[in-house]
């Protein structure tokens, strides 16, 4: 390989020597690649939805409903006159608020049907067979739980 | 001079033979993973009362109504019990009538006898049920009845199996 | 010698499969989240024990039988004398088709004979119990020993019988 001396040396360029001389390619200056740039952000919405599915799913509204129902129900199906049980539905009443549906609505029992609904177009219902009769309250102290009064029909 | 740079003649394979063992490992994982997911997910959403159950009542009120069982004498189970030292000939025949009899198909192991509170041997094995072979930390159903201060009445109920 | 101007041609290709894996990883993911999220909680057996539990506090006190349970009476009203209501959501058809059945035997404890029987809900439900499968109705069958006042042993087996087979198995 010859040594080559650099063209056109500015005045203010200096002349190098043989060992501080630059082999590589002339202009060394790095570039950020379009293509790299969209490959990477591409990837990071794809796993954002992704991540935002799973979210959804697992604190969905519909699950909490079918939960509660379900819970509600076994518990006055093995109540007894003259019981008051108490229930923490946090989790419930902070989706119920987050779907503008009042805290106070999100259980109702008609006949022997217990129906926990967190938003307007939603709502679980669950049939108990304790024939007793029984309100849902929501305790406006602490805002966070349902209390049920068991009394004979 | 050309022998100089032939240093080595290592090949290099293309990217598409580690593409193609890539997406085969990524379709196996993904296989066992579903796999595995229908498995487990089927068994979690199914409640089931013997995940967590510690008490039995029907086993519990067949107990209650077994100590107030009167014999041919007129007398009553608790107070042979309270007198006994051990499981005697009626009370004994009758526990295994009601309690293995009735509870066989569901317990794989019942045991019914004596607690005497010592440091020694607290449990006393019977001829009807034989020596109590659960230890302190086995998940199982215990109903105990006060006889003395010092002596109750068990009744264990366990869905495992145990060698005697 | 040729130049050879850009070579990012391969790289695009692979790109393009890069997010066909992507895709079919997301896929998957999507699939087993829906699988578990999709399927409802299977409580049948909670409730039919809790039934079979509501029948025997029915049926026994203090360690002895009512004696009502023995009364013609008793059997032809077994259901409003537990305080049961067999009643259910309109969903499903299951207002037209019961979702719940029980009967009670009492047999003598040392002749096995049968004393009285009595039973309330949906009996075609009871066909069932014998058959394994899926979506079945859930059949939960237990004894319990019984005295009465005057000493007498009895046995009273419990079938409890829950099918809501639509909200607990998908």
């Amino acid at each position: 390989m010859k040594l080559r001396k650099p063209k056109n040396i500015g005045k203010r360029q200096k002349k190098m020597s043989f060992f501080s001389y630059n082999f590589s390619p002339k202009n060394r200056k790095g570039t950020i690649l379009m293509e790299n740039l969209i490959f990477i952000i591409l990837n990071l919405v794809f796993l954002s939805i992704l991540i935002l599915f799973l979210f959804s799913k697992m604190g969905g509204a519909a699950v909490l409903e079918e939960r509660y129902a379900k819970q509600i129900a076994l518990l006055l199906d093995s109540a007894k006159p003259g019981m008051t049980i108490s229930l923490d539905m946090e989790d419930a009443i902070q989706k119920a608020e987050k779907e503008e549906w009042p805290a106070d609505k999100v259980v109702t029992i008609e006949e022997n049907v217990v129906t926990v609904k967190l938003r307007e177009k939603g709502g679980y219902s669950y049939s108990y067979f304790n024939d007793m009769k029984t309100s849902p309250n929501f305790n406006l102290t602490n805002k966070k739980e349902y209390y049920f009064v068991i009394e004979e029909k | 001079m050309n022998n100089k740079f032939k240093k080595n003649k290592l090949g290099q394979t293309g990217d598409t033979i580690t593409w193609l063992v890539a997406t085969v490992v990524i379709i196996v994982v993904l296989t066992v993973s579903i796999f595995a997911a229908s498995i487990f997910f089927d068994k979690n959403k199914s409640l089931k009362s013997g995940t967590f159950e510690s008490a039995d009542t029907l086993a519990s009120k067949s107990l209650f109504s077994y100590v107030i069982t009167k014999d041919s004498n007129g007398k009553v189970v608790y107070e042979q019990l309270k007198e006994e030292e051990n499981l005697g000939d009626f009370d004994g025949k009758l526990s295994v009538k009601i309690f293995i009899d009735l509870y066989k198909k569901e317990y794989l192991t019942i045991w019914a006898g004596f607690f005497i509170d010592r440091t020694v041997s607290p449990y006393l094995s019977n001829e009807y049920f034989g020596a109590r072979v659960f230890k302190d930390e086995d998940r199982l159903i215990t109903e105990e009845i006060k006889l003395k201060e010092d002596k109750s009445l068990f009744l264990d109920l366990s869905k495992a199996a145990y060698s005697k | 010698m040729k130049i050879i101007k850009n070579k990012i041609g391969a790289d695009k290709i692979i790109s393009v499969y890069w997010f066909v894996i992507l895709f079919i990883v997301a896929a998957a993911i999507a699939y087993m989240v829906i699988s578990f999220y999709g399927k409802p909680y299977d409580i049948r057996e909670l409730e039919a024990n809790a039934l079979t539990n509501r029948i025997a506090d029915c049926v026994s006190e203090g360690g002895y039988i009512r004696n009502e349970v023995l009364v013609q009476t008793f059997r032809e009203n077994f259901l409003e004398q537990c305080n049961l209501n067999f009643e259910v959501e309109d969903t499903y058809g299951w207002k037209e088709q019961g979702q719940f059945y029980a009967e009670i035997e009492i047999f003598d404890f040392n002749s096995k004979g049968k004393i009285s029987g009595m039973s309330g809900g949906n009996s075609n439900l009871k066909e069932f119990c014998e058959v394994k499968g899926e979506k079945i109705p859930f059949c939960l069958k237990r004894s319990f020993y019984v005295i009465d006042k005057k000493n007498a042993q009895y046995q009273v087996n419990i079938l409890s019988i829950v099918r809501k087979t639509e909200k607990n198995e998908q």
